[in-house]
């Protein structure tokens, strides 16, 4: 697919979109040698889309704006060039890849670009066998794309992508909607096309996997920071935090005790242990023992199963547990394993088709949805799946008026959402303009409204760079603080050990366990069954000999010389 | 989300070739269009019937028997007090029916029956993919059929977002089937938008998709993935098809298998 | 009707006929108030879509109601001859409204402000009424339901609801349209949708059609049976009221086309890939 040489240019490019007010990329300069594998990162807005779509040709030919520079692929000109040629040559998936399908038939949805080419029907054949066999789709031809679950729908993105044999590969963060194992999968496709030569960019939020790559290149403001090897930046905690990376634990743990760790696990266990650090044993005792006392009882599930009556699957069985006030609970699992099934029971939107969901000791199955509202908040993933107000007051209003709150009571309650939220101020703007990570604090701000006692949440993160998600998971922890009940659903583990005190793990609608973080993170056998992964630090911690540590902070303050 | 009643099989009925199929339909659908007396609407229920189960239609028609029995009594009631005849048997006020209206009303429910089991046979073994290619194939220009055929592709996912969407407001507090129609419409209002906005979300990813694609390009330089020959079974599936429709269209004029005449 | 077929050009269009169809079944088919004639028709709040989608996103938004009415029978299982009826009466629900607009109001952008609430609802109700009309010719025609059953049941869905709807979505999705690149006027080349001299003969054509196709099928329902009428259905029989409602049909149709950009310039075979129209 590639020879060696320069695949990629891009010289003083420089774009601003139509009725913006300053440019999202100015002045980016990049050459990709043929077959090498890059990170593009950076904050939210930084603009790392906007480059991306420079690179395929959309921007300048589709996008209204104002371009400036040059970009070559291949030796070629690509401005002056139909999106399609430039498409056999870069093909691009980006984040939203649902919308990237066309077809309502697996093989046609790889074979679309190829039709309008006007290849040869046995070519087609053949490329299409190739470009389903490599992404590991090969046995579902002939499905409908709809009925596929989303780690499968963007394979087949790929796999459409991938069928004109291009020479260069764009994703935009193509991993943020996937599960663990969906994202090993991916990976896997991505190392073997870095295998076949090709030439990747990548632009990514999580630095664990652009450690692996050849290259990182940050953006800032639309402007190229930083450009070389991956481990060179990422070994720097603050310059991470500076450009929106959430930094890696090891780099930071090594910043804090002074001490210039290895990146990954493996290595930086020994590197302690060398430099005389160990775990105080008795330290780590008071942080287990620090654990807060959960109140009373608020949602108690009991032997509860759950059958989905289109699909005839069953997605919960005889799950029992208690949620408590003051609890923050996350819930994990792989995608199908059925938390947001569980998650569903916990506000009354299911109700069981067998046992029992009591929240406030009502049972779900006849409390008014208005009543469970009152109590339990639930944020879905997507806050574009609630919002529907042209101003930030009226969106945030919605619940206290549903629940019958006075107009008085209302504009009192939505002001305190949005001082909880960080949004005091924004009342009279259109939510549906804001940015994504404003749009799911107005979301949350929504919940917030109705002054639930327990707020759940499907994926906090998710879309979210480095810098917000952190930001959003203070937000929870301070709620949290203040007493309201938190439970989140996330693939983001290190989320999941810094803040949650309990974890709910699921394994095919079983409850697989029920304890504390600090167990479930320790626990390798359980993880492994339940596909999960334990961060870094609690997986040093372990090889160090001590009680599972869930913060850097926590190693911190365990770590001591002998 | 799964929306679409194509059922994977391989009936004969799915193996036609996609544009016998098509051409078929119209002269299958004349057929029950022409009687008006309710023995004859009944014998071309029974053909419709039979293409149902020749197609393996038979697990969809059965999530409609509801609707196709409702269509039969509204219609028996719709025509029985609305035809216009001047012997009426049985009068209520200003009501009035007759043994003709009511038997016409029941032909009419029949011949709905008999158009809807037509439909739902040909969805059952006709993929939406093979549907939009044999309209290209007719003349229909690429680009229309490549917005069909994208309308159906899309359908699951607005519905998905659809359901979700109903999910969150209904946890905001949102009770939307309490309250008369009027209050109920703005109900509703918190269930389209996000939707609508979601779709126009999406709009630039998929025009970008179909550029870097080139969808919709001139039909002569386009190639098919999919082949279908065509043999002798679709030429006599059309050449059935026509005689059937053919033949009722004679019989009728000939004067059968009417019970109201022309004017 | 030019503006119809020159959109072809327009990828984005064609994205635009897309999404407005498939989000007309995605909200038509979970989301349903109440009954009028079980198994027929019922009020669905969907019916503002056609309106809004009319007035923003223009000629793809007739395409895209029509397509979507046609999927939507086909995903729902209820395809019939009268899918001809519903894919002709669902272009024209969005179109006319969208042409009406142009008529009455020019360039004005529609942003549903509470000043254009009379014009709205002048364009909304002449769509959804035309519309009725249509679908109601088109099944008694065909002997499948008496022609004031459906066409004043779709009016009261189409015309009422649909006006209300499309009322309070409007000021909502018009600013987000426009931020989005996707109003009509920002993806169509001016001279792609100019009314023509006449666009106000058409209007009052077309206005007049649906006025008509209402009025006989009320008379009708009102009045009870016109004495002495032949039966309406069956091959090659027509009925006097159904004869008056084609009246109406065609006078919809003439109006229609008088509204619309006129041009013999472009022809359907003309319609080339959307790919080189798109830079243009």
């Amino acid at each position: 697919m590639s020879g060696r040489g320069q695949a990629v240019s891009a010289r003083e490019v420089s774009f601003t979109y139509r009725g913006a007010q300053r440019p999202a990329i100015d002045g980016v300069s990049l050459e990709l040698q043929a077959g090498e594998q890059a990170y593009l990162m950076g904050r939210t807005g930084a603009g790392k889309s906007t480059l991306c779509l420079c690179l395929n040709g959309v921007i300048p030919k589709m996008q209204p704006g104002e371009f400036a520079g040059e970009v070559r692929v291949g030796g070629e000109r690509v401005s002056g060039r139909q999106v399609y040629e430039v498409a056999r040559t870069v093909g691009a998936l980006f984040q939203n890849f649902e919308a990237q399908l066309l077809a309502s038939d697996v093989e046609r949805e790889v074979a679309f670009g190829l039709e309008s080419a006007g290849m040869p029907r046995e070519e087609m054949r053949r490329r299409v066998s190739e470009a389903l066999e490599l992404v590991g789709l090969s046995d579902l031809r002939g499905r409908d794309p709809a009925t596929l679950s989303g780690g499968q729908k963007q394979r087949l993105a790929l796999a459409a992508v991938l069928a004109p044999e291009p020479a260069v590969l764009v994703l935009d963060e193509p991993t943020t909607d996937l599960d663990p194992i969906a994202r090993r999968e991916l990976a896997r496709v991505v190392d073997e096309l870095s295998a076949q030569g090709v030439t990747l960019l990548i632009a990514d939020h999580e630095a664990l996997d652009a450690l692996h790559s050849d290259r990182l290149i940050a953006l800032s403001e639309g402007t190229k920071r930083y450009d070389g090897p991956p481990d060179e930046l990422l070994a720097d905690p603050a310059r991470c935090t500076e450009l929106g990376i959430l930094p890696l634990q090891l780099a930071e743990l090594g910043a804090r005790v002074g001490m210039a760790l290895p990146l990954e696990p493996a290595g930086a266990a020994e590197a302690l242990s060398a430099e005389g650090r160990r775990l105080d044993a008795e330290e780590c005792g008071l942080l287990a023992s620090e654990a807060p006392e959960p109140g009373e009882p608020l949602i108690e599930l009991e032997g509860v199963s759950f059958t989905y009556r289109e699909s005839g699957e069953q997605a919960l069985r005889d799950v029992t547990l208690t949620i408590r006030e003051g609890e923050f609970v996350v819930l994990l699992g792989e995608n199908g394993s059925g938390k947001s099934t569980l998650a569903q029971h916990l506000n009354g939107l299911l109700s069981p088709t067998a046992g029992t969901v009591r929240i406030g000791g009502r049972d779900t199955r006849t409390a008014p949805v208005q009543e469970l509202a009152a109590q339990v908040g639930y944020l879905f993933q997507n806050p574009d799946h609630q919002i529907f107000s042209s101003t930030v007051r009226e969106e945030v209003a919605f619940g206290p008026r549903n629940l019958g709150s006075g107009e008085r009571e209302v504009e009192a309650r939505v002001a305190e959402a949005l001082a909880a939220t960080e949004l005091s101020g924004w009342e009279t703007r259109d939510p549906f303009v804001l940015t994504k990570g404003e749009r799911q604090r107005v979301a949350l701000a929504s919940v917030l409204a109705c002054r639930p006692r327990v707020i759940v949440f499907d994926e906090p993160t998710t879309g979210l760079d480095g810098i917000q998600q952190r930001a959003m998971m203070e937000l929870l922890a301070r709620l949290n603080a203040e007493g309201t009940t938190v439970i989140v659903i996330t693939h983001c583990t290190w989320a999941a050990a810094e803040y949650a005190h309990r974890a709910l793990v699921l394994d095919e609608g079983r409850l697989a366990a029920d304890s504390s973080v600090r167990e479930v993170f320790g626990d390798a056998e359980l993880l492994a069954r339940t596909g999960q992964v334990a961060p870094d630090v609690a997986r040093i911690s372990q090889a160090l000999g001590a009680q599972t540590l869930l913060s850097v902070d926590e190693m911190e303050r365990c770590l001591k010389r002998t | 989300m799964a929306l679409s009643l194509y059922r994977h099989e391989d009936t004969p009925a799915h193996r036609r070739h996609p544009v016998a199929k098509l051409l078929a339909l119209t002269p299958l659908f004349v057929a029950p269009l022409t009687f008006n007396d309710p023995l004859w609407a009944l014998g071309t229920l029974m053909v419709s019937f039979t293409l149902v189960l020749a197609a393996g239609a038979l697990p969809n028609l059965r999530r409609m028997w509801g609707l196709g029995a409702i269509l039969l009594v509204m219609s028996t009631l719709l025509w029985a007090l609305m035809l216009p005849d001047r012997e009426a048997v049985w009068r209520l006020g200003p009501l009035f029916a007759s043994p003709t209206s009511v038997a016409y009303g029941i032909a009419m429910g029949l011949r709905l029956n008999a158009m809807l089991m037509l439909g739902v046979a040909y969805v059952s073994c006709t993929r939406p993919e093979e549907f939009t290619w044999s309209l290209r194939r007719i003349g229909i220009p690429a680009t229309m059929t490549l917005a069909l055929s994208l309308t159906f592709r899309l359908v699951p996912m607005l519905a998905g977002t659809a359901q979700t969407v109903t999910q969150a407001q209904m946890a905001r507090g949102l009770d939307f089937h309490s309250g008369g129609p009027l209050a109920r419409i703005g109900r509703y209002i918190p269930l389209m938008v996000p939707v609508l906005a979601y779709a126009m979300r999406s709009a630039d990813d998929l025009t970008r998709a179909l550029e870097s694609r080139r969808a919709g390009a001139a039909s002569k330089q386009r190639t098919e993935y999919y082949e279908y020959a065509w043999t002798a079974a679709d030429t006599a599936l059309l050449a059935l098809a026509l005689a059937y429709g053919a033949a009722a269209v004679w019989l009728r004029l000939s004067g059968f298998g009417e019970i109201v005449g022309r004017m | 009707m030019r503006d119809a077929i020159v959109m072809w050009r327009y990828t984005r269009m064609v994205v635009l006929v897309a999404l407005t169809g498939a989000a007309y079944v995605a909200i038509l088919l979970p989301f349903k108030i109440a009954t009028i004639v079980p198994g027929f028709t019922e009020i669905r709040p969907a019916s503002g879509i056609p309106i809004v989608c009319g007035l923003l996103f223009g000629p793809a938004a007739a395409w895209g109601s029509a397509f979507g009415n046609l999927v939507g029978d086909i995903f729902g299982g209820t395809l019939t001859p009268g899918s001809i009826a519903g894919f002709v009466g669902n272009f024209l629900f969005a179109y006319i409204p969208y042409r009406m607009w142009r008529v009455l109001r020019g360039s004005r952008p529609a942003d549903g402000s509470a000043r254009q609430i009379p014009w709205l609802v002048a364009c909304a109700a002449v769509g959804g009424v035309a519309c009725a009309v249509i679908i109601g010719f088109g099944v008694a025609a065909m002997g499948l339901v008496p022609y004031p059953v459906l066409t004043i049941a779709i009016t009261l869905n189409n015309a009422v609801i649909g006006t209300i709807v499309a009322a309070i979505l409007l000021p909502i999705l018009y600013p987000l349209a426009r931020s989005f690149g996707l109003l009509y006027q920002d993806i169509l080349d001016p001279g792609d949708y100019a009314s023509s001299g006449i666009g106000w003969s058409g209007m009052i054509i077309a206005a007049a059609g649906s006025g008509l196709g209402l009025l006989v099928a009320a008379s009708v329902s009102i009045a009870g049976k016109v004495s002495g009428a032949a039966a309406p259905g069956g091959l090659g029989m027509i009925d006097p009221q159904v004869l008056v409602g084609g009246i109406g049909v065609v006078a919809i149709l003439i109006g229609s086309v008088l509204m619309s950009p006129l041009s013999t310039q472009v022809s359907a075979e003309e319609i080339p890939p959307p790919l080189e129209g798109e830079d243009a």
